[in-house]
């Protein structure tokens, strides 16, 4: 998974976490450096599969990389520090007509990382298939009541409790719209 | 509060679904937020469609650009993909060295594959194109440009690709390196020998060649070719074909013929035939049809395709003084 990270404000913060999170970066200073666009890629924004980009303080550059995120449907972070939100570019962002890939995100110095690494994992294969290998042990103490309803739930669905208790859980994952997407404002 | 560059966009075609008048257009633009995020844009109908028999079109977008002239940073005229090449290139021609970017957007890559598909696209392509084309607006470029992919190339330096796995429009290589224009890569970057002019209104050409007939030939048209009394010209497009040698007895003897194959530029002339070298085939014809409609040419013209107006030879060639060199028919 490649990243393109667009910041300069947070002092290599955001970089700091994609590293962490195991993914390739392209930053502005790599493509300073080359010449030319890698053979084969046809539309710059075809090299790489996320974009995170620190909107505090807009500049032209930032507006055109997110106006062609907007158009090509490209997953975008744009995160602005707390009580410094950018009105404008904002409003663009948050116009009806602009898809849900693109997402915004007020951050303090202690949210940062956790809200690039969850933005990362919403998007990365190999994070999902890790995530549904059923792979961690509980222990679980049920009292005798709560135990009777398992058990009758379990025959009724035919399927063995563990199975059940897994699906319940599954789907309040599913429809619980705060959980799937903190970055939701 | 950001500032942006005021960028005249005129709509000559481009879409499936073509707009019809400037209320339409005023309507497409106002939902187009993208362009709105990169530059203040006041859109200009000129026509719902571009095709090489109505270069009446590119004389509206060569009067329209210089009466705005003033007005704006720079110029984007959306075009048809077919035939873009060689009406970007007549325009050029028609508008002559320039010191601000006109720069011509059309649809996409994925686009021509779903034209291949038999499908219909979206504006998503034209869109990219047009927000792509801003750039040699912020990076204050001069010439006439067409934006395709992350390219922008200097019309008179670009190639259409036949290769049906790889279609669209490249920058030919040229024999004296890179010629201006630049790519997009997360922002402009321009390459070399870019040309800037004092900032001077242009003196626009817009005569053209009206009885010049441009035929797209497909196999067995030679045969069947049938050319009015009033054609001055004839430009015959046989890219797509195997034209046989034995053709060229087939052509009409008192009319000057430009003949453009997969491997050259031919120019038939009094019963003589030249190649014409050094120039990309659509702005050899797009050249061969604009210096038909100028004055006391066509009896020099294999010189005159020799000539540099505009920097479109591929290779060094002095460059002259449209001035001079041809009178202006108004």
């Amino acid at each position: 998974m490649r990243v393109y990270i667009h910041d300069e404000k947070t002092g290599g913060a955001i970089l700091r976490a994609c590293r962490e999170a195991g993914v390739s970066v392209l930053t502005p200073e790599k493509i300073r450096k080359r010449k030319r666009l890698p053979e084969g890629v046809a539309f710059f924004l075809d090299q790489v599969d996320l974009l995170i980009i620190e909107i505090t303080k807009p500049n032209p550059l930032m507006h055109f990389i997110l106006a062609q995120a907007i158009l090509a449907d490209k997953p975008t972070l744009c995160l602005y520090a707390k009580n410094q939100s950018p009105r404008l570019l904002l409003k663009y962002i948050r116009k009806k007509a602009t898809p849900k890939p693109v997402k915004t995100f007020s951050y303090m110095e202690t949210s940062l990382a956790e809200a690039v690494n969850h933005f990362i994992g919403m998007h990365d294969p190999l994070r999902q298939e890790h995530d549904e290998a059923v792979s961690i042990k509980y222990t679980l103490r049920l009292s005798p009541r709560v135990d009777r309803y398992l058990t009758w739930r379990s025959e009724k669905q035919k399927m063995n409790k563990a199975d059940f208790i897994r699906e319940l859980l599954a789907r309040k994952a599913k429809e619980d719209r705060k959980y799937r997407d903190p970055l939701m404002e | 509060m950001l500032e942006k560059h005021q960028i005249a966009l005129l709509y000559a075609g481009g879409r499936q679904h073509p707009l019809k008048n400037q209320n339409a257009l005023n309507r497409w633009n106002k939902e187009f937020i993208e362009l709105e995020m990169v530059a203040t844009a006041e859109p200009m109908f000129i026509a719902g469609h571009t095709a090489p028999d109505q270069p009446q079109i590119l004389q509206r977008i060569a009067r329209r650009i210089q009466r705005e002239w003033n007005r704006y940073d720079g110029f984007i005229v959306t075009m048809d993909y077919a035939h873009v090449l060689y009406n970007a290139n007549l325009l050029a021609f028609m508008l002559g060295r320039l010191s601000k970017p006109i720069v011509i957007s059309t649809i996409s890559h994925d686009d021509l594959a779903t034209i291949a598909a038999g499908a219909k696209y979206p504006d998503i392509g034209l869109k990219a194109s047009i927000v792509n084309a801003t750039q040699m607006v912020t990076a204050q470029a001069a010439g006439s440009f067409i934006a395709f992919g992350s390219s922008i190339i200097p019309v008179t330096h670009a190639l259409v690709s036949e290769d049906k796995d790889h279609p669209g429009i490249y920058p030919a290589s040229s024999a004296h390196g890179s010629v201006g224009g630049g790519y997009i890569d997360f922002g402009i970057q321009l390459l070399e020998n870019q040309h800037a002019l004092e900032r001077v209104k242009p003196e626009i050409y817009v005569a053209y060649g009206e009885r010049v007939l441009y035929q797209v030939l497909t196999a067995g048209d030679i045969k069947d070719l049938q050319v009015e009394k009033k054609t001055r010209g004839l430009i015959l497009d046989s890219r797509h074909i195997s034209l046989p040698v034995s053709a060229a007895r087939l052509l009409p003897k008192k009319v000057p013929t430009l003949v453009l194959t997969s491997a050259a530029v031919l120019l038939y002339t009094n019963g003589r035939v030249t190649k014409i070298t050094g120039l990309t085939p659509d702005c050899a014809a797009a050249k061969f049809t604009w210096l038909s409609g100028q004055r006391s040419v066509l009896a020099k013209l294999k010189n005159a395709m020799d000539q540099d107006f505009i920097g479109e030879h591929l290779r060094r060639v002095k460059p002259v003084k449209r001035a001079k060199s041809i009178k202006k028919r108004r």
